[in-house]
C-alpha cells in the first residue's frame, strides 16, 4: 500500500515538475521511479492479498514494514535530487516528511522548485493518512476499539479527502495561488507543517489565510471516525463526546491565556495553540517573545497532543483524560476505601485492562522522553534544546524552544549525531512508542534463550530442536500434553488471538 | 514509679478535653521540638559569639507553651478516621515549620520580620529534609542557630509524628495510621506488634545511626566535634544542610566525602530492614548476623536501589571522564560517587568548592544533568529518610509495564506484579501508579508556575524536582554553588508547598483542609 502511495506521489510530483518550466533531470527520474513503485506495489498487493491471517505482532510488523518502505522510497527520491545535502540531512528531511513533522533543514523552500515542493507536501499528506489509518484502524484491533464504525476506512478516507478539498477551496478563496493552496492544505490537514516559504503562512500576511489554517489544524486534531459519526448522525454526537469537549476547552482556554498574557492578538494566539496541540508546527513567529511560563505551557500542549486516532502526535488528550480520572479515583478511594468507582469516557465505562495499559503507556512516554533527552544532550545539544527537541520530535511538531529549534537555519547548526537522534525519535514517536516497545519485548523474549536464568524457555527451545528425550523425560510418555506452563500459554494464546482477530475482521 | 498512664492522668488531670486529633498531634509535635530549640539556645549561649540566644530561648518557651496548651485541652477519642489523620500530620508539620522559623526571624542576621518568608523557607526546607537554602552567607550565623538549622532536618528525617507516637504515653488507637501517613512509603511494617514500640525502635535506631556518624566523622581528620554532630544530624536525615557555605567541599577531604556518601546511602535504605539485620534474633552468633546482610538483596526494591546506585555511579563517572571539568578518571569517580549518593538519597550536600569547580553538578554536561534529574525523582527506599518517588514504586511500576507488554503479546496470560516472592495486590499497584502519575502532574504544574514567575526552563524544572523530592540544590541558576535566591518571593512560596507535598507524599497535604472544614460545618 505504502509503495503505491509513495509511487503515486512521486509520479505526480514528477509530472508537476515537468509541467513547470524549470525541468530538471531528476523530475523525469521521479516520474519513472514513481511509476515503477506503483507497479511493484500493485504486484506486491496482488501477491499478498490472499494472506488473511492476522496476529497482533504481524499487524505491527506490517505497519513497520510499510513505514520503512515509504521512508525508503521517499529517502531515495529526495536523495537523487541532490538538493538536500548529505545523506544524513536527506534522512532528516525524509523522516520529517513522512512523520508529518516540520523539522526541515531547507532554509529557502522557494528554491526547490514546484515539483519538489509538491513532493514534500504530498509526502506529509500521505504520511498523515497512513498514521490515521494505523491509529484508528490497525492499532485498535489489538488494544481496544471505541466507535465501531462499520467501515472505518471509508470514514477516514472520506473525511480526509473532503476536508482537504474544502481547505483547498477556502485557501483559494483567500487569494492563494492554486499551487500554494493545494500544498498548504495538504500539510495542514495532515498536521505536517511544511510550507513553501521560509516564514510559513506569515508569508501571505493575510488574516483569512491564518484563520483557515487554524480551522484546518483544529479539524486535523479531531479523530476522523468521530467526525464522520458527527456528520452522519448529528453534531450532538460530537458534543456528547468527552474528548471533543475537553479538546475544545483546552484550545479555548490556552488561547485565551496566551491572548491575555501575551497581547499578540487573538488570531495569533489561536494559531499558536492549534499549531502546537495538533503538532502541525507551522512557523510560530511569536514563540521567542513568550515568557518562560508560556513557553513551557506551549511545550506541554505539544507533548499532550490531541485525540488518539489522528495524525497529530503526542501523548494524546484521550489518554491524558483517562490519567486524570485515574488519579481522581485514587484520591477518592483513599478517602472512601470501600467506594466502587468506574472511570468513564463520556458514557462508556472503561475497563481495567485498558486503563492499566494507558498507565503503562504513560510511563513509556515519560521514559522515552527521558531517554531521548539524554541521547540528544549526549550528542551535543544544550539542556533546553534537548528537552524541547525531544518533545517536539516525539510529538511530530517541529519548532520548539531552545536555540536549535527556532528555524531551519539554526537547526543546521545542531551537531550531526543529534540530527540522527532526532530522526529516530520522530519515527518512534510516529508509531507512538508502545508498538515499538511490544516488538522489542517480543524480540527480547526470543532472546531469553541466551539468559541462563530462564531455564524454562531454554528447555522449550531445545524441545523444538527435538532434544525432548534428553532433557524432559516426562514428555516421553505423552507428547500431545504441553510439558511446561509457558508452552501451554503460548499454544493457547496464539490460537485464541487468531480466532478473535479473524472474527473481528470478518464481522 | 507510676505507670505512664497514671503519670499522664496526674499531669493532665481529668480536664474536659475536646476530641481533636489534629490539635492534639500539633501540640505533641510542638512539645517535642521545644527541647531541640532549648539545646540550640544553650549552645548559642555557651559559644564565644552568641547574638541569638535570647531569640532561641523565647522561641523554645513559646513553642512549649503553645504545644502544652494544645495538647492539654484536646484528646484523641476513639479511632480517628483517615481525614483527621491526614490533617493531623499535615498541620503538625506546618505548625512545627512556622514556629521553627521564629528563631530565624528573631535573629539579628536574617533581616527580621520583613523577611519572614525567607525564614519560613529555611524552616520548611529544614523540616522536610530538603536542604535548599536562601541564606547567602551561612557562616555568619551563630553556632546555636546553625545547630537548630541542622536539628530541624534531624527532626524531619524520621518525622515528628513518629516521634510523638513513640514518646507520648497515649496517642490512641490511630497510631499506626498516623505513622503510615507520615512515614515515607505506602506501607509501614510493624517490627513488633505494638505500633508505639515500633516507632520507638525506629527512633532509637535513628539516634544510634546519628551517633555512629558523629563518631566516624570525628575520627577522621578535618571536622571537629561540633561539625561532626552538625553534619551527622543532616546526614542521618538525608537533609543536606551544612554549617559551611561550601558544604562538604569545605573540608576538601576524600575521607569525609566517602563517609558522608556511605551513610547517605545507608540512610536511604529502609530503617526497618536495618533493624531486622541488626537486632533480630540470631541463633548462631556473629557470623550468621553477617549472613543477614543478604536481606538487603532479598528485598527486591532495596536491591534495585543499590543496583541503580552502583550502575549510575559507573555510568556517570565514565561519561564525566570525557569532560574538561575533571582532571583525571579518579577525580571524576570521586565527584560522581559523592554526587550520585547525595542525589539518589535526596541528601543535597555539595562538594563544590566555589563557583566553577568540578563538584558543581550544574556545570556538568547536559546529558549527565538529565541522569541526575532522574535520580532525584527516583529517590531512596521505602521506610528511609530519603525523598522522591522511592525505588519501591519505580520497581512496581516497571513490573506493571513488563506485565502489560506480556499481556499484549499473550492476551490470555494471567500475571501479577511481584516483589521478590510476594505478589503485590492489584490495589497497591493501582495506588502506586496513581501516585506516580500524581507526582508527575504536580511536578509539571509546579514547573509551569515557577516558569511563569520568571525562571528559565532548567531552573524551574529542576527546582520543582528538587523541592518535590526533597533534594536540595537544583540545576541552572540554583545549583550547588548558588542558593535559592534565584527564585522570586512568590516562587519560593510555591517551592515551600512542593517541599511539604513531597515530604508527606502528597495525600496528607491535599486533604489537610477537609477535616477543619468538616469541623467548622458542625
Amino acid at each position: 500500500m505504502s509503495l503505491i502511495g509513495a509511487g503515486l506521489v512521486l509520479a505526480l510530483s514528477g509530472l508537476i515538475g515537468m509541467a513547470t518550466n524549470e525541468a530538471e533531470t531528476f523530475e523525469q527520474l521521479h516520474l519513472t521511479y514513481g511509476v515503477m513503485c506503483v507497479l511493484s506495489g500493485l504486484i506486491g498487493a496482488a501477491f499478498f492479498a490472499r494472506k488473511t491471517v492476522v496476529e497482533p505482532k504481524s499487524i505491527l510488523s506490517a505497519a513497520l514494514i510499510a513505514i520503512g518502505t515509504f521512508l525508503g522510497v521517499i529517502y531515495f527520491a529526495f536523495w537523487i535530487t541532490g538538493k538536500f545535502g548529505s545523506l544524513d540531512d536527506v534522512l532528516l528531511e525524509a523522516v520529517s516528511a513522512i512523520t508529518t513533522t516540520n523539522l526541515s533543514l531547507v532554509n529557502n523552500p522557494q528554491e526547490l522548485g514546484q515539483g519538489l515542493l509538491f513532493l514534500r507536501a504530498a509526502t506529509q499528506w500521505v504520511g498523515g493518512l497512513g498514521a490515521i489509518c494505523f491509529f484508528s484502524i490497525l492499532l485498535p484491533v489489538f488494544t481496544r476499539g471505541r466507535e465501531n464504525a462499520n467501515n472505518p476506512l471509508k470514514a477516514v478516507l472520506s473525511i480526509y479527502f473532503a476536508v482537504t478539498a474544502i481547505l483547498i477551496v477556502a485557501f483559494v478563496l483567500a487569494k492563494m495561488s492554486w499551487f500554494d493552496a493545494i500544498t498548504h492544505s495538504f500539510t495542514t490537514i495532515s498536521t505536517g507543517g511544511f510550507s513553501n516559504y521560509t516564514n510559513g503562512l506569515s508569508h501571505f500576511n493575510s488574516a483569512s489565510v491564518e484563520w483557515i489554517a487554524v480551522a484546518g489544524m483544529f479539524v486535523g486534531g479531531i479523530r476522523p471516525v468521530l467526525l464522520w459519526w458527527g456528520l452522519r448522525r448529528s453534531p450532538v454526537v460530537l458534543w456528547r463526546s468527552l474528548e471533543m469537549r475537553i479538546y475544545v476547552l483546552v484550545v479555548l482556554s490556552v488561547s485565551l491565556i496566551l491572548f491575555l498574557s501575551d497581547g499578540d492578538g487573538l488570531r495569533r494566539s489561536f494559531f499558536s495553540v492549534t499549531s502546537a496541540i495538533s503538532g502541525t508546527g507551522f512557523f510560530l513567529e511569536n514563540w521567542a517573545g513568550f515568557g518562560f511560563g508560556l513557553q513551557i505551557l506551549v511545550l506541554v500542549l505539544i507533548a499532550t497532543g490531541t485525540m488518539s486516532g489522528t495524525a497529530a502526535g503526542g501523548f494524546g488528550l484521550t489518554r491524558a483524560t483517562e490519567s486524570v480520572q485515574y488519579i481522581y479515583r485514587e484520591l477518592y478511594t483513599q478517602l472512601h476505601p470501600k467506594a466502587v468507582f468506574k472511570v468513564k469516557m463520556g458514557s462508556d465505562v472503561l475497563n481495567e485492562s485498558g486503563l492499566s495499559q494507558t498507565q503503562s503507556f504513560q510511563f513509556f512516554y515519560l521514559g522515552a522522553l527521558i531517554v531521548g533527552t539524554f541521547a540528544l544532550a549526549q550528542s551535543g545539544a544544550d539542556l533546553v534544546s534537548a528537552i524541547g527537541g525531544t518533545i517536539t520530535a516525539f510529538a511530530s511538531m517541529g519548532p520548539s524552544i531552545g536555540e536549535f529549534f527556532s528555524d531551519s537555519a539554526s537547526l543546521a547548526e545542531l551537531p550531526r549525531p543529534a540530527r540522527a537522534v532526532l530522526s529516530v525519535m520522530m519515527l518512534v514517536g510516529r508509531v507512538s512508542i508502545f508498538p515499538i516497545m511490544i516488538l522489542l519485548f517480543a524480540f527480547v523474549e526470543r532472546l531469553s534463550f541466551f539468559r541462563f536464568s530462564k531455564v524454562r524457555s531454554r528447555m522449550q527451545f531445545l524441545n523444538k530442536l527435538g532434544a525432548k528425550k534428553l532433557f524432559n523425560k516426562k514428555s516421553q510418555d505423552d507428547n500431545s500434553v504441553p510439558t511446561t506452563i509457558s508452552q501451554f500459554e503460548n499454544e493457547t494464546t496464539t490460537k485464541t488471538t487468531k480466532n478473535n482477530i479473524s472474527k473481528e475482521i470478518k464481522g | 514509679m507510676p505507670s505512664t498512664k497514671q503519670l499522664h492522668i496526674r499531669l493532665v488531670g481529668p480536664a474536659i478535653r475536646k476530641n481533636s486529633t489534629t490539635v492534639h498531634m500539633v501540640g505533641a509535635g510542638l512539645l517535642l521540638i521545644s527541647p531541640g530549640i532549648l539545646i540550640a539556645g544553650l549552645v548559642e549561649l555557651l559559644s564565644s559569639n552568641s547574638p541569638d540566644a535570647l531569640g532561641l530561648f523565647v522561641t523554645a518557651l513559646i513553642t512549649a507553651g503553645i504545644g502544652y496548651l494544645f495538647w492539654q485541652t484536646t484528646a484523641i477519642k476513639g479511632t480517628p478516621d483517615s481525614l483527621s489523620i491526614f490533617s493531623a500530620v499535615a498541620w503538625t508539620w506546618i505548625m512545627c515549620s512556622l514556629l521553627g522559623s521564629l528563631p530565624y526571624i528573631l535573629s539579628s542576621q536574617m533581616g527580621g520580620w520583613g523577611s519572614w518568608d525567607s525564614a519560613l523557607f529555611e524552616s520548611i526546607s529544614g523540616f522536610s529534609c530538603t536542604g535548599s537554602s536562601v541564606l547567602p552567607d551561612i557562616e555568619s550565623l551563630g553556632k546555636g542557630m546553625l545547630l537548630w538549622r541542622q536539628m530541624t532536618q534531624w527532626y524531619g528525617g524520621m518525622g515528628m509524628v513518629v516521634l510523638a507516637v513513640s514518646v507520648l504515653p497515649y496517642v490512641g488507637v490511630g497510631g499506626l495510621a498516623l505513622v503510615t501517613a507520615e512515614a515515607p512509603g505506602p506501607s509501614t511494617e510493624r517490627l513488633v506488634p505494638r505500633v508505639r514500640e515500633t516507632a520507638k525502635r525506629l527512633w532509637t535506631l535513628y539516634v544510634g545511626i546519628t551517633v555512629l556518624i558523629t563518631v566516624v566523622l570525628f575520627a577522621v581528620p578535618g571536622p571537629g566535634l561540633y561539625d561532626s554532630i552538625a553534619h551527622a544530624l543532616s546526614t542521618a536525615s538525608t537533609g543536606g544542610f551544612s554549617v559551611f557555605n561550601q558544604s562538604i567541599g569545605h573540608y576538601n577531604s576524600i575521607a569525609v566525602e566517602l563517609i558522608i556518601a556511605f551513610f547517605l546511602v545507608v540512610c536511604a535504605l529502609s530503617f526497618n530492614l536495618h533493624y531486622q539485620v541488626l537486632f533480630s534474633k540470631v541463633s548462631k552468633g556473629f557470623l550468621s548476623r553477617i549472613g543477614r546482610l543478604k536481606k538487603y538483596f532479598e528485598s527486591k526494591d532495596q536491591a534495585f536501589f543499590i543496583k541503580i546506585f552502583v550502575g549510575t555511579t559507573i555510568v556517570v563517572s565514565l561519561l564525566a571522564w570525557n569532560s574538561a571539568l575533571f582532571t583525571s578518571f579518579w577525580n571524576a569517580l570521586r565527584h560522581s560517587v559523592f554526587n550520585v549518593a547525595t542525589l539518589i538519597s535526596s541528601g543535597g550536600f555539595s562538594n563544590a568548592r566555589g563557583v566553577g569547580s568540578a563538584g558543581d553538578f550544574s556545570l556538568w554536561a547536559p546529558s549527565l544533568q538529565i541522569i541526575l534529574l532522574v535520580l532525584m525523582v527516583m529517590g531512596g527506599c521505602v521506610g528511609s529518610t530519603a525523598g522522591g518517588l522511592k525505588s519501591y514504586r519505580v520497581y512496581i511500576a516497571a513490573g506493571h509495564i513488563k506485565n502489560n507488554l506480556k499481556k499484549t503479546l499473550h492476551p490470555n496470560l494471567v500475571r501479577q506484579v511481584r516483589l521478590g516472592k510476594v505478589t503485590v495486590p492489584e490495589e497497591i499497584v493501582r495506588r502506586v501508579l496513581g501516585f506516580i502519575t500524581l507526582f508527575v502532574v504536580i511536578l509539571l504544574v509546579g514547573t509551569l508556575v515557577l516558569a511563569s514567575l520568571g525562571n528559565n526552563l532548567p531552573t524551574a524544572f529542576s527546582g520543582a524536582v528538587s523541592a518535590m523530592s526533597n533534594m536540595g540544590p537544583a540545576l541552572g541558576d540554583a545549583g550547588p554553588a548558588e542558593n535559592f535566591l534565584a527564585f522570586s518571593r512568590p516562587a519560593r512560596g510555591v517551592l515551600m508547598a512542593l517541599m511539604l507535598i513531597g515530604r508527606l507524599e502528597i495525600m496528607a497535604v491535599l486533604f489537610m483542609f477537609l477535616d477543619p472544614l468538616r469541623a467548622l460545618r458542625r
